[in-house]
């Protein structure tokens, strides 16, 4: 019989390492540049954050039945509806005083951004939802 | 869905750990499982009944809100 797909998809256990130092290095490189250049940089920020929360949600856990899997995907539901909202809301804060064509002071975040904020929530959850049930 | 799982376990001198190890799940899905949080797969479901060297149906039974939309 073929056997699921559901766990074939995924990285495996040691790729949560790697993510682990993607975002290291990404808060090092922040914070070498906030303090040297006085760079407060969180667009660049998010691209090594947001493929370190990829690498680290998408591989298997060290216990990876189909269990984990829906976990993972009830959380994933949950997070990029949540996440959107959460982008939506910094935006509007960020733009409250309106549009100033004088100076294009249009402010939104970025995808990366966006992905880091959606993966946050589910990493989250998703313990949440594996201790609850 | 109900099941028969925690009876069948007493049944056979199963813990849950022990049931988990040969279908090779985590204890935290068959207590899932026996709890009704979790439904199980075709396969894993088929797995667990030949473990209590029973069919699938004597294990796991529908019930008719399983049947509503």
């Amino acid at each position: 019989m073929q056997k699921s797909i559901v766990p074939s998809f995924l990285y495996p256990h040691w790729t949560k390492a790697l993510g682990g130092v993607t975002i290291l290095f990404g808060l090092i490189v922040f914070f070498h540049r906030l303090a040297e250049y006085q760079i407060m940089d969180f667009a660049g920020l998010s691209f090594p954050v947001a493929m370190g929360l990829i690498m680290i949600f998408f591989s298997r856990e060290k216990v990876y039945d189909e269990r984990i899997a829906y976990l993972k995907f009830r959380s994933l539901a949950a997070a990029v509806p949540l996440g959107a909202l959460v982008a939506m809301l910094i935006n509007y804060v960020q733009n409250y005083e309106g549009y100033s064509i004088e100076t294009d002071s249009w402010h939104s975040i970025s995808a990366f951004e966006y992905l880091s904020i959606t993966l946050i929530i589910a990493i989250g959850w998703f313990q949440y939802l594996r201790v609850k049930e | 869905m109900t099941n028969s799982i925690k009876v069948e376990r007493a049944r056979n001198n199963f813990t849950q750990a022990d049931l988990a190890d040969k279908v090779g799940v985590s204890r935290q899905t068959i207590n899932s499982i026996e709890t009704g949080k979790f439904i199980p797969s075709t396969l894993l479901s088929l797995k667990i009944a030949h473990v209590f060297n029973e069919k699938v149906d004597n294990i796991f039974s529908l019930e008719d809100d399983d049947w509503e939309e």
